[in-house]
């Protein structure tokens, strides 16, 4: 049972002030994570402080319940979020205001529309020339994408091991963000 | 101690109002009231409904609570409208439940749904469509999309109209609408229908309507739920390959060509089994009969529900641009703190302006309420029902409630 239950009596326990995002979710403070095993970890969690399980007794537990709720989700939608883990990572050394806050961060619905078609077209081209198309597709990216996923790969292993100075981490994110940008146009 | 409240599932619709209740048969709707026979009034129809429940189906009980469903793109002003009608009614507690939601719960519950569906909720004059993840226990909402102005009457509108230019003569006011209705549904089973409509002059104009100049005059309207249905499927991560079911509700989903184009939409055959009409009330009285049992673990019954926000919430920032702080597909509850002063100049007004984005379209976001902005921080937060609270957070790290100002 999560630490926001007390073991003994079931009874909800108020948010733990000084546990961030990845003790809520009890997650290792990682940049990789598996997003789908959080998302079942957070509702697994979830479901034992819901507010609607305590709706009918009301009072001091349904409030608890809510702020457990409420702490689980903001936590998973923090991991979630890129540039919001990476706040959280840096949180942990004491310095995340390095990073600004940056209000829809998320890569915009039309973004991923392209890229979704991108794919799909490469799967679903037919016909005799459906061969030269999808290698012209494939190269045209496959560069690109290599660069942009070596990046982020580099870009873990020096926010796991912490060995980057962060000044030189920050250009780096802001270059990969100049490049996804670049990716979009 | 206070006996615990009986909970019921309301759903007011814009064609008409539905308490259910669930027993030892599963739910079952126990009072059904027409638009036309309802009073007016938010509070006065929860007040009629409820009192029937009470007289026949409750008599005696002390307590009585509710769960009620809500358009998914109900804004913030709608849900504190309709909690406050609620509470006059006497209804205590009262949760909210997005419709798309609820009738994902009555499927998972009553049909053995399970995996990625799409429910497409098509009222008078609401659309929502949602992707709801549903396993053994949970209801999760992964991603909700929708169009404030579109609906089953603006189909209704164009067809009129189609009916009216074809008239030579103007037709009585107000017949036109009920007439384009009842032939939309009418051609469900046939490729024409005769369509009489009463004219001004007293004189009766007899009109055909077939099958296919009907799919050509609704196309227009059709077309614009492609977008947000092909957005949600988006935010959640998934193509419409990935959905093992798709789900139809709503009184705009029952004519049979705006099922095929929804089902050609998504690639499946829409899902029939429960009534478009009835199955929100029905999964609110599922739900309602859950939060009576209250904190009990590895019940039958102990299934999760997790709506989702429909809407991204913004503020307002001094230059006019709006600033996410919530996306769409947010978990409910959710919350999100902001600095006022990174969003206000210095020497100006002291407000916080909350804004809903409908789509991406900006000339369509609405300021939904203004906050006083005394303190550096502001913190808003959307509850399981889905209704905002903003809070100034205090230079000792305390809270309290904004003082909403409009």
């Amino acid at each position: 049972m999560p630490a926001s239950v007390c073991t003994a009596c079931g009874a909800v326990q108020d948010v733990d002030p000084r546990a961030d995002a990845f003790a809520l979710l009890g997650v290792e403070p990682l940049w990789c994570l598996d997003l789908d095993r959080l998302r079942a970890e957070c509702a697994a969690r979830v479901r034992a402080v819901h507010p609607d399980r305590f709706l009918a007794a009301g009072g001091e537990p349904l409030r608890r319940a809510r702020a457990q709720t409420l702490a689980l989700n903001d936590a998973l939608r923090t991991l979630t979020w890129p540039r919001e883990r990476l706040r959280a990572l840096l949180a942990r050394r004491g310095c995340a205001e390095r990073v600004p806050e940056a209000h829809a961060a998320r890569p915009d619905v039309e973004f991923r529309l392209i890229l979704r078609e991108l794919s799909a077209g490469l799967v679903e081209l037919d016909g005799p020339d459906a061969h030269v198309e999808r290698a012209r597709i494939q190269r045209e990216t496959r560069g690109l994408q290599e660069a942009l996923m070596n990046e982020a790969a580099a870009l873990a292993v020096d926010l796991t091991a912490s060995l980057t100075p962060i000044p030189a981490l920050l250009e780096r994110v802001a270059a990969l963000d100049a490049e996804l940008l670049e990716v979009r146009r | 101690m206070t006996e615990r409240a009986q909970m019921v599932g309301l759903d007011l619709g814009t064609s008409g109002g539905r308490a259910s209740m669930s027993g030892l048969d599963g739910p079952q709707i126990v009072v059904e009231r027409a638009a036309s026979e309802a009073p007016r009034g938010a509070a006065a129809r929860i007040r009629d409904l409820v009192s029937v429940v009470q007289r026949d189906w409750l008599p005696g009980t002390p307590r009585l609570g509710a769960v009620m469903a809500v358009p998914a793109h109900a804004d913030f002003t709608a849900r504190a409208a309709l909690l406050d009608a609620t509470r006059v009614a006497g209804l205590a507690p009262a949760r909210l439940v997005n419709a798309p939601t609820a009738a994902a719960l009555a499927y998972a519950r009553l049909q053995g749904v399970r995996g990625p569906i799409a429910v497409f909720a098509f009222g008078a004059e609401t659309f929502d469509v949602s992707v709801v993840a549903i396993e053994a226990g949970l209801v999760e909402v992964l991603a909700a999309a929708g169009d404030v102005d579109l609906g089953g009457g603006g189909l209704d509108r164009a067809v009129a109209q189609a009916l009216e230019g074809e008239c030579t003569a103007p037709p009585e006011p107000g017949a036109l609408l009920r007439i384009a209705a009842n032939a939309r549904l009418a051609l469900g089973a046939r490729f024409d229908v005769p369509v009489a409509v009463p004219l001004v002059d007293g004189r009766i104009e007899n009109l055909r309507l077939t099958r296919d100049r009907l799919e050509a005059i609704a196309a227009p309207v059709l077309a614009r739920v492609e977008g947000p249905c092909r957005e949600a499927l988006i935010e959640a991560g998934l193509r419409a390959k990935d959905l093992t079911g798709l789900v139809l509700v709503g009184g705009g989903t029952q004519p049979q060509h705006v099922r095929r184009h929804v089902g050609r939409l998504f690639g499946i055959t829409p899902s029939g089994t429960l009534h478009p009409e009835r199955v929100v009330a029905l999964g609110c009285a599922l739900h309602a009969a859950r939060l009576e049992v209250g904190n009990v673990c590895g019940a039958s019954d102990d299934w999760l529900v997790l709506d989702a926000l429909a809407a991204p919430l913004s503020v307002l920032a001094a230059d006019g641009e709006p600033r996410q702080l919530l996306p769409r597909g947010a978990r409910l509850p959710a919350s999100a703190e902001v600095r006022v002063d990174e969003l206000l100049d210095a020497g100006g007004r002291r407000e916080l302006h909350v804004v809903a984005a409908s789509g991406r379209r900006a000339e369509r976001d609405r300021t939904l309420a203004r906050w006083a902005a005394e303190s550096a921080r502001l913190r808003c937060i959307v509850d399981e029902d889905g209704a905002l609270a903003v809070h100034c957070v205090l230079p000792d790290g305390r809270a309290r409630l904004a003082e909403r100002i409009a």
